[in-house]
């Protein structure tokens, strides 16, 4: 895949990521706090966890970005 | 006293989620979804400014540069922004910050926890710290 035929740069695509990710991931913390069952919990630690794994693909497009422009 | 603060950002899920938050730990909180709403609502006795980057009339750096001057024309005493950014931290970014006296910026999504050390570090320092 050609990096110049994306639509939005990976500046853009990090900073378009990270703002739906604001919500997914602050709201799962705050209901992490809320009196949840074990089974509960867990839903809302899978929800923290895989969030967590979209935010560092967010932080590996910058990363892709600075190598490219070497 | 508990802290009373201005939280300015055009999404309403990150307004809403910063607002519980800072609701949770038990701060008063008015909110602004623009830069203009902002600086209607700067003269009130804030304790601390949470300012988004981009916002649909004017971005946060200029509201915040405007609230400064306010600040000064009215003789308060400039109170912490924290620029709670999607944006990642750059040099530009920082330069930025500096020329619109901008205390702090933090790229979301920010744990609950740091956010907390920063805000009460902004609280406790005075005067402001630079970055």
């Amino acid at each position: 895949m050609e990096i110049v035929n994306l639509p939005l740069s990976l500046r853009d695509l990090s900073h378009e990521l990270r703002t739906p990710l604001t919500g997914i991931l602050g709201n799962a913390v705050l209901l992490r706090d809320e009196n949840l069952t074990f089974a509960q919990k867990n839903y809302v630690n899978d929800i923290i966890q895989s969030g967590d794994a979209l935010l560092k693909l967010a932080n590996r497009l910058l990363e892709a970005k600075k190598l490219a422009s070497l | 006293m508990m802290p009373y603060v201005l939280l300015v950002d055009d999404d309403p899920i990150t307004l809403y989620v910063h607002h519980q938050m800072l609701k949770n730990w038990g701060y008063t909180v008015d909110c602004a979804v623009n830069g203009n709403q902002a600086i209607a609502l700067c003269l009130n006795s804030y304790d601390l400014i949470f300012m988004d980057c981009g916002l649909p009339d004017i971005d946060g750096f200029t509201a915040s540069k405007t609230i400064r001057e306010l600040e000064n024309i009215h003789q308060i005493a400039p109170r912490p922004i924290i620029m709670l950014s999607a944006y990642t931290h750059t040099e530009q970014l920082q330069a930025e910050c500096i020329a619109a006296n901008i205390n702090c910026f933090i790229t979301k999504p920010v744990s609950f926890e740091i956010l907390k050390n920063i805000v009460s570090d902004c609280l406790n320092t005075t005067p402001i710290k630079s970055l």
